[in-house]
Order: C-alpha cells, then structure tokens, then sequence
C-alpha cells in the first residue's frame, strides 16, 4: 500500500503547531514517524493534513532539572539509549531503550510520540506508569500537565484534549535508595513487546519498601499499572517471596489476549516471570539486595 | 576469510582463480547503489499498474463494477478477466510438471469465475502514476458470493467441504507413491523396534529482500515485447509467456533480468501478475510497470513447505535401519504452480534414505488444493522436507533404543566404497564421505565432553541440548532425459557462450540468473581457471534473453555443477581451438603445445610461445589460421550433466532452553559442509550463512497461519517473524571436499544445503534439550510458548 495524499505543515515552534491544531481538522501529528509512517502506508490513517513537529528545535532535549528527569518530544529514543545520565540513575529507561524496536527506527523514533501514540504494546508507558510520571501537554490555554495514570484511556486513545500536542514526558528524578528495571519478552528485534513489565522501587531507611510502581505493556487495553501488587509490595521487606506473590498479583490483573505470538495463559505467565525479574533488579540497583545469582 | 585468502587469487593469470576467495565483483554497484533493478528502470512514458485482488479466500464474483475507479483522473484503463479472455489470449498459466492422474484445473491471469485464495487477481488498473492505480483499486466495486473454504491440506482431503476446483471433488490434485510398499511392510514386520513421529512443516513465506516487480514495452510496429522482471529464470519464463498466457512467438518476446534482489524460488514461477502487465502494455501501446508491494509479497510470492506427515522407521536393537514409510498430506494452494507438484513429490520422496542404507521405503504423498496462496518450491525445496521427516525418525529412533543419536547415525552412514549407491527411494548417490563430515562436525563441538556437559548441567536444572543434522541434498535436477521420465516438462540443461574478444577480454553468456549467488564472480573464476586469464579479464553476463540465446536458469544449486560445468566445457573448447592456432604460427604440431598460466609453448622450448589472448587477437584477425580453420574464438555450449549433484555434510547445533519462559538460546551452531569442490570459499561461506539463517527462521520463528476466515494471518513482517541477525549465534564453517565425479569441474552446489540442514539441527537440539521432560519433538516453529507447554510450565 501507498499513503493517499495529504498536506504536510512544519511548525517552527509549539504555539504555531497548537494553532495548527486548531485551524486544522483532519489532521494527524507526525514526529519520529515510527507508528505514523506505517500507519499512513497500510492507510489506517486517512489524514488530509500531518503536522511534522520535527522543526520545533526546543522540544529536542533529555535533561533533569528542578528534580524531574525531563523528556522532549523530539528525544529519540537512541537519545534515551545513549545517555550517560539515563544509565547512571534510570534503570528502566536503560532497560527498555535498546529494546525499543531496532537501531533505525530508534534513531527516528521518540519517547514522547511512542507515550502520545498510546499503543498498550509500547514500552515508554509502563516505564513511566512504574515512575508515577507526568506528561506535559501544550494546547490552547497554555500547559497542562496529566499524571501518567490519568493519561491512557484506550487502545491509541488518551485524555489529551483535541488541540492539544505533548511536548515532555518527565518522572521523579531518583531517591537515595531507588531502583527501577524493565523485562520484556518478544519474538524478535524490532518487535513489539509479547509481554513487558516495568519495576520501581524506593526503599526506606530500614530497608522496606516504602512506593512501589509496576507497570505493564501489552496485556491489556492500556499500559497498565499492576496496583495490586504494587500495594502488596510496600511496607514489606524485599524478598523472593515476596516477589513470587507481586509477580502473581500482577499476572491476576492482567488481561492479556491470546495472538499469533502466544496464547493468555502464557501471556500471563510471563507477566508473573517478568515482573518478578523487573522487582528482582530494581531491588539490586536501589542498593538493597546482593546481586542475585546469575541466571 | 583472511586478507590473505583474499589476495592470492588476481595474480594476473588464471592459475588458482578457480578456488580463491575472491571478493565479489557485484558487490560494490549494488552496495553504493548503482545496481539497477526492475523498479530502477524508466522508459518514456512509463505507465503502472495496481492489481485488484480478492479479500476472500474462496467466492463466486458476481459482478465487478469498474466504472468509478476508470472515471477517476489519471486512469487510463480498469481491465476485468472477461477483458483479458477476450483478447483472444491463450491466457493459460501451465504447471510445469506432470505426475501421474494430476488433476491440472484452468488457472488465467484474472479469475473469471471464482477467486480461490486471498489474493486472487480479479482486475488491473493501468493510471499514470504509481499512486493513482493505488488510489483507484478501492473504487472497483467487486460483488461475491462467499464460499465454504478450506486451507489445511488434511481437512481438504478428509472432510466434506466444496472441491476449491470442481474437477477434483476431493481437492485430490494427486496421489503419489515411491518405493516399494510390499518389501517396506515386510521390513516393519521383521524389524526388532518402530518408531514414528506425526509432524507439521508450515507455510513458509519467502521475503526476498526486493519484492516482484515487472516493467513490459510492447512496440505494436514490430509486434515485440520487451518484459524486464524479477526473474530467476528469463528463458523459462520467456517460454511460459509465449505457450502459456500471451501466445506470442518466443522470438518476439525478450525478457530482461536486471538485478534481482533475492528469489528462495519465489522468482521462478510464472504469475499471473507479470503476465499481466505485459499485457496491459499490448493493450494500451505505452510501457507498463508493476511494482509489488510488500504485502502483496505475502499474498502471491507461492509459499513453501505445508506438509503434514506420518513418518515411521523400523530397526534392529543394534540400531541397523530396516525401513521408513511416510505418508504426507502436501498442501499445493489454489492452483498449481509450475514446481508445485514436483516439489512434494519426487524433490521431496527420493531423499527420504538420507545419509543412511535403508533398504526398504515407501512413501505416499497426497496433494491436496486448498484455498490458500500457491506452495512450490522454496529454498531447500522437497529435499528440506525430506530429510527434515528421516532427521526426526532417527532422533525419535535414538530416543526408542535409548542409543546416542551420533552413534545411531554412524552405524547406518553410506560407507564410502558404497558409491555410486542406489537409495531404495530411487537415487543413484554420487559421492560422498558422510562420516568424515559427521566427525569433523562433532570434534568441533568436543561432543564427548559436551555430552558430559549437559549431564552436570541437568543436575543444576539447566537444561542444554545438543542436535545433528546429517543432510543430502540431490542438485542440479539432470539429466533431461531423466527429469522428461519423471515428468518434467522442461530440460535439466545449461547453456552458456565463452568468448574471447578480439583484443583479448572474455565474455561468458550465461544461462542462469542470479539474484544474489554471486555469478559474475563465480563462473569468472571458473573460465579464468580454464583460459589461463585473470578473474578481472572475464566479464559475465546473464539476464536477458536476447543476448544469452539459452538458458535454463537459477534453482535447485545448479548454477555451480550444472551453468559451471557448461562454461567449463565451454572454456576447454575454446583453449583447444587456440592451441590448435598456436601450434600452427609455432610451426609445430597440436600434441606438441603445453599450455600453462595462458602460455602456449612449444614442448621442451619455453621461449617459443604464445600468450592465449594474443591467439585471440589473431583468431578474429583471421590472417593466418589452420587450413579450413573458422576465424574468431568462441564457444556455445550446452551441458546435460549425467546425473545429479549430492552436496552433504553435518551440522550441530547446542542450545539452552530457558523452562522459566521457554526462551531458546543457540549457543553453537556448527556447520560442516561437502559440496565437492569449492569455487570460492567466501561465496560458499555466504551461501551456508544465509542457509543456516533461513532453517533457523523455519524452525525457531516463521511459518505462516490462515485466520478461520481464510485470511492470512501473518501477512506482514511483523506479524510473520523473520529472525534478524543479532538473533542469529556466531555460525563455525568448515568443509569436507569430496568432489563430484559427474560434472567437469567436480563442483555439488552448495545453494539449499544449509538450509536443507538447519531446521532439523534446530529442532534436535530443542528436542534433546528436553529429554528430561519426556518431549521428542515439537513442531515448527518451536516458540517459547510452545516450550514452556512441553516443559510443564502451564501446569
């Protein structure tokens, strides 16, 4: 298949891209291309206009600043994956990176517009679920900002208002004794995730587990924050059963759905295996635990 | 492969052109992007074509409306199949290979009555641009009846569902049986142990890198066609063209094969779609161009594999093999395509012996229609298929008699003194040292150890498993007259033209085509060997039907044994004439001239001597040549080889199954291949890389699916895995060299044999890996879901 025609715009800057937003109706954002490209390719995507935001120079940034680890919209995610910061203090971020599709389409592809695109199998919204994150949203009124809980509503749909753009996605920069991992499970390099789980934990001076995030990728309609297990997880001590039962809590609420890739029962399975890893390395990067034995 | 491999070989003359690890020549146009292919080439007023194709895996059309997608702008025609039966065409797309009671339905370029798989093309739009033919498929308006359909070969054969061709109520397209059933049943009866695996090879999609593409110029003054396409056989389809679908004379009709980006098979059948757009040029007078889509890749490129089988070996307690019986249900798809009913018969039954003295097989297989794409041949063709069922019955044997699977192989291995050996499933085996390949395979992994490995590994709950895969393959389909008595209905021939120019320069005319086997590289070294001339003065040309006058074409690893051997024979015609021009300006006789490095010279007299390109310039010039001599220094020839070609070898494959997530590590992937004598290492390397590649996507990640409404459901890439190359281990090459005494230059081919390989080591070494847990085997492609089941982990 080839695209149908459409127009393309290049803002300059965001208030130009949010006026385009609102003089414009039928039209769809393009940043890394990573989703639009093929979308508009198979022509699931009929828009008469795309707005390139890739002009827009000040939303090119990955930085921390006034305690936020600050993503710009125009961050590719091999920005994420070649950050000294983001591998010194972001485990998941250092995880999930080079897990992200594959070399080409990571040196195109964003953080923000993979968060913005919300595909329940992308990796960047369970990553910043387990964070409590935020995104920042530009519209007519100005900047808004929705916490990552509020954020995902539906398969490819969000609460983001019509006229609104993401500009950043942000999450705490780290405590003292913070950790954070994400395990995926796919068939091959460049593939969305089957199955992938995001782990945060921040521990208190006694060693127990005082916030606990977890979030999952492609078991459900949305990345999905596994509460349960999360709220089983804190106040409690690390452990590995401790974590068995967070890794079968978590696998409960999942919803995953049987495809080509695998059935829900394996699916779910491995939500149980992989958040228990995910909890497994976050501990042993907060400082709290001993290396696990090596698999 | 070192530099210094490498460099030994342009030494200015021919000696050691012929087994130097050359790089190859085609690479750097086609790496920096000058490399034309079909879609790169423009012609005035270049016209193209979108096909329509049908959603439905089996429906009745009803009407097709064209007019909205004829009024949009930039349309020039919406052509329908009532149009193209119209024009009178012969419009008939034939198989080429008959087989017994084959039922041969009526396959056209544009479905007129029915659409048979999803895919089917129903209609053609002709715009002038690429997305305005794009932009008007939607607006044909098709009306369907839909129809009962079946795509598992099994269900259409076994179950009451409508015949997808009403000439074979039962979807039988034919039942066939090799071997002799009576001493096989006596074998089984007398045998000590049976051991029998039920399996399934799935669909496999081909991916050649460039999709198929086709660019036609008809010139209506002078009645020709000029067809550029993606082709792995010009000559081959040339003829189809001109008997099958457009009944023009083969002489008006030129088909060109630029660079071909990958085929696996996929670009030797005859499609409807090329057939299609030279037609539209016929109709329309201005040149007409067809580009696939990827998708469209997955629809029509015919599949491969599709067998569900029964396989059963019977033993002695010492492990001596008695008999095999195999009965398979081969799915052909829709319609049948040129090789689709060769490949799972003869390719595939004759290799059931394997490695191994098998006295008594029999095998039966029923092709069965189903509602699905066409099945023919794909890289490895019938003989992967074939020693994928012997590698698993004796894994699955080994397991029975609790003996080592190396040692259960070794006892039953074709000694060496045996050859030419006689198979029971009808072949005549050339050569081969079966045992020294196994050998050199298992020292390279220490298999002793490794097995001892795995036993401490075991103990930890860590679980390794080690696979053999011992191969034949049977290549370079010849000669004629044997493939004619088996049914082909075309030659296993090669032909090729080696001339030297007038100023010394050689020319080689080849039959074959490449798409990525490196030729231009391959058959240079062979004629330099043989002309005495540097691999930079030969120039080799393939790919257009007017200027190489025959060919057969690029299939089943014949280039090497069956296109080599042609132009060395070629070659050696050539030198004799020029020894004959020598021995005449020399003043001496013919059995008086050496010939070394190029050099004619009298015997005993080096200093009198003639430089073989000087001999050409004097050739052409004619001025004083042997009395009733002909000027110039050419040769045509035409090779029909007495045999076929049996590469072998064994690979070994280690890998770690994870029970956890079922995730499989390869650790060691070990390939020792024979595929007699090598040309050049490097492009034998490639070769056995890009094999072993494609057997571990077959066994490990590909395999396509048909949804419940008959769709294909892993039509794009990705939703169809193809392991990239960071999935792949480090693969360790090595070969074994028992050259062929069939064929001039003593070459097997070396094309499938990796392929043919790799898929039973994969699913071996998954296999053995799970021993513990009471699992022989698994079918491909074995996924981490499928692991962690066989291992437990849903309980």
């Amino acid at each position: 298949m080839k695209p149908a025609q459409f127009e393309q715009h290049e803002p300059q800057t965001v208030e130009e891209a949010v006026s385009l937003l609102e003089s414009l109706d039928d039209r769809a954002i393009l940043s890394g291309g990573q989703s639009m490209v093929p979308m508009l390719r198979f022509r699931l995507a009929v828009p008469e206009t795309v707005i390139d935001i890739n002009r827009i120079e000040s939303l090119d940034y990955l930085e921390e600043e006034d305690g936020w680890l600050t993503i710009g919209a125009l961050a590719r995610h091999a920005d994420v994956e070649q950050s000294e910061l983001v591998d010194e203090n972001y485990g998941s971020f250092a995880d999930a990176a080079p897990l992200v599709a594959d070399p080409q389409i990571r040196n195109r592809g964003t953080v923000v517009g993979g968060v913005a695109q919300a595909d329940p199998k992308g990796d960047w919204g369970s990553v910043l679920l387990a964070h409590e994150g935020e995104v920042v949203a530009h519209g007519p009124d100005g900047e808004r900002v929705i916490p990552a809980k509020d954020f995902f509503l539906l398969p490819y749909d969000t609460t983001l208002d019509e006229n609104e753009l993401v500009t950043e996605i942000r999450v705490p920069t780290p405590e003292p004794r913070e950790g954070s991992a994400y395990h995926k499970l796919k068939r091959k390099v460049g593939d969305y995730a089957m199955v992938g789980s995001a782990a945060r934990l921040v521990f208190d001076e006694d060693g127990r587990i005082e916030r606990a995030g977890i979030g999952l990728t492609a078991v459900d309609i949305t990345n999905v924050r596994a509460t349960d297990a999360e709220d089983h997880l804190e106040g409690e001590r690390p452990g590995s059963d401790l974590f068995k039962r967070a890794g079968e809590l978590a696998a409960e609420q999942s919803n995953p759905e049987s495809d080509e890739h695998g059935d829900a029962g394996y699916k779910e399975r491995m939500v149980n295996v992989l958040t228990q890893r995910a909890l497994g390395d976050a501990a042993e990067r907060a400082g709290v635990v001993k290396r696990r034995v090596s698999q | 492969m070192s530099d210094a491999d490498a460099s030994g070989a342009s030494d200015g003359d021919g000696s050691g052109a012929f087994g130097a690890a050359i790089e190859r020549g085609e690479d750097v146009p086609l790496l920096t992007g000058s490399g034309e292919y079909t879609d790169d080439i423009s012609l005035r007023g270049t016209t193209h074509l979108a096909i329509r194709r049908s959603d439905h895996a089996h429906a009745r059309i009803e009407s097709i409306d064209t007019s909205d997608a004829e009024a949009m702008e930039g349309v020039l025609a919406v052509f329908t199949g009532e149009d193209v039966v119209e024009s009178g065409v012969p419009n008939t797309i034939p198989t080429a290979w008959d087989l017994p009671g084959l039922v041969q339905p009526q396959y056209r370029m544009l479905a007129t009555d029915k659409v048979r798989h999803e895919g089917t093309p129903v209609a053609a739009v002709v715009a002038e641009t690429r997305h305005a033919a794009s932009d008007a498929l939607e607006h044909i308006h098709v009306e369907y009846e839909e129809l009962e359909h079946v795509t598992d070969p099994v269900d259409a054969v076994e179950r009451d569902v409508p015949p997808v061709h009403d000439e074979a109520e039962d979807n039988v397209a034919f039942d066939f049986e090799l071997g002799d059933a009576d001493a096989t049943d006596e074998a089984f009866a007398d045998a000590d142990r049976v051991a029998s695996v039920d399996l399934r090879q799935p669909r496999l999609i081909p991916n050649a890198m460039e999709p198929r593409a086709a660019l036609a110029d008809w010139e209506e003054a002078t009645g020709k066609l000029r067809l550029w396409m993606t082709s792995q056989n010009p000559h081959l389809h040339r003829m189809l063209l001109s008997a099958g679908t457009l009944g023009l004379p083969e002489n008006k009709i030129q088909v060109i094969a630029p660079e071909v980006g990958g085929g696996f098979g996929s670009k030797i059948y005859h499609y409807p779609d090329e057939a299609v757009t030279a037609w539209c040029s016929m109709q329309l007078g201005r040149p007409v161009k067809w580009q696939a889509t990827r998708s469209e890749s997955y629809l029509t490129d015919c599949h491969g594999r599709d067998h569900v089988t029964t396989g059963e070996i019977a033993l002695d307690d010492d492990g001596t093999i008695r008999g095999v019986r195999v009965e398979t249900h081969a799915g052909l798809g829709a319609q049948l395509s040129q090789f689709g009913t060769a490949t799972p018969s003869y390719l595939y039954a004759t290799v059931l012996s394997g490695q191994y003295t098998i006295p008594a097989i029999h095998c039966r297989v029923v092709g069965a229609f189903t509602n699905t794409t066409p099945v023919d041949a794909y890289r490895g063709a019938g003989r992967a298929e074939g020693i994928y069922v012997i590698e698993r019955l004796v894994d699955v044997a080994a397991r029975e008699l609790e003996m080592d699977p190396a040692e259960l192989r070794r006892r039953n291995l074709v000694p060496p003194d045996e050859f030419p050996y006689e198979s029971a499933a009808a072949l005549v085996y050339d050569s081969g040292e079966y045992e020294r390949a196994m050998d050199l395979a298992l020292e390279h992994v220490d298999y002793e150890e490794l097995r001892e490995r795995q036993r401490e590994l075991r103990d930890e709950g860590r679980y390794i498993g080690i696979g053999i895969g011992s191969f034949i393959e049977s290549a370079g389909l010849s000669p004629s007259g044997l493939a004619g008595d088996l049914g082909a209905q075309a030659g296993g021939w090669e032909s090729s033209i080696v001339r030297f120019d007038s100023t010394g320069s050689v020319t080689v005319l080849a039959g074959t085509a490449d798409q990525g086997q490196g030729h231009r590289t391959t058959y240079a070294q062979v004629a330099a060997e043989e002309l005495g001339v540097s691999v930079d003065d030969v120039t080799v040309v393939e790919g257009d039907t007017d200027r190489i006058p025959q060919g057969m074409g690029t299939y089943g690893s014949r280039s090497a044994s069956v296109g080599g051997g042609s132009i060395a024979r070629g070659a050696r015609e050539v030198r004799e004439k020029a020894r004959r021009i020598a021995a005449h300006q020399l003043e001496t006789s013919v059995d008086d001239i050496e010939f070394d490095d190029g050099e004619f010279h009298v015997a005993g007299a080096p200093d009198r001597s003639l430089h073989i390109q000087t001999i050409a310039h004097e050739a052409y010039l004619g001025h004083d040549l042997p009395e009733g001599m002909d000027p110039g220094l050419e040769e045509t020839n035409f090779y029909d080889p007495e045999n076929f070609t049996y590469p072998f070898g064994t690979h070994v494959a280690v890998v770690e199954v994870e029970p956890e997530t079922g995730e499989i590590e390869i650790e060691r992937y070990v390939a020792v291949d024979d595929c007699g004598e090598i040309i050049n290492p490097m492009i034998v390397e490639g070769q056995v890389h890009g094999g072993i590649a494609q057997g571990i996507g077959a066994a490990l990640y590909e395999g396509a699916a048909y949804d419940d409404d008959g769709h294909l459901r892993t039509r794009r890439m990705d939703e169809y895995v193809v392991p990239h190359a960071t999935q792949l281990p480090d693969f360790e090459t090595d070969n074994t060299v028992t050259p062929s005494p069939h064929n001039p230059i003593g070459v097997k081919g070396v094309g499938e044999s990796a392929t043919i390989a790799a898929a039973p080591t994969i699913v071996s070494a998954v296999a053995d890996a799970l021993e513990p847990f009471g699992v022989d085997h698994l079918d491909m492609p074995i996924t981490p879901e499928s692991v962690w089941r066989a291992t437990g982990g849903d309980n």
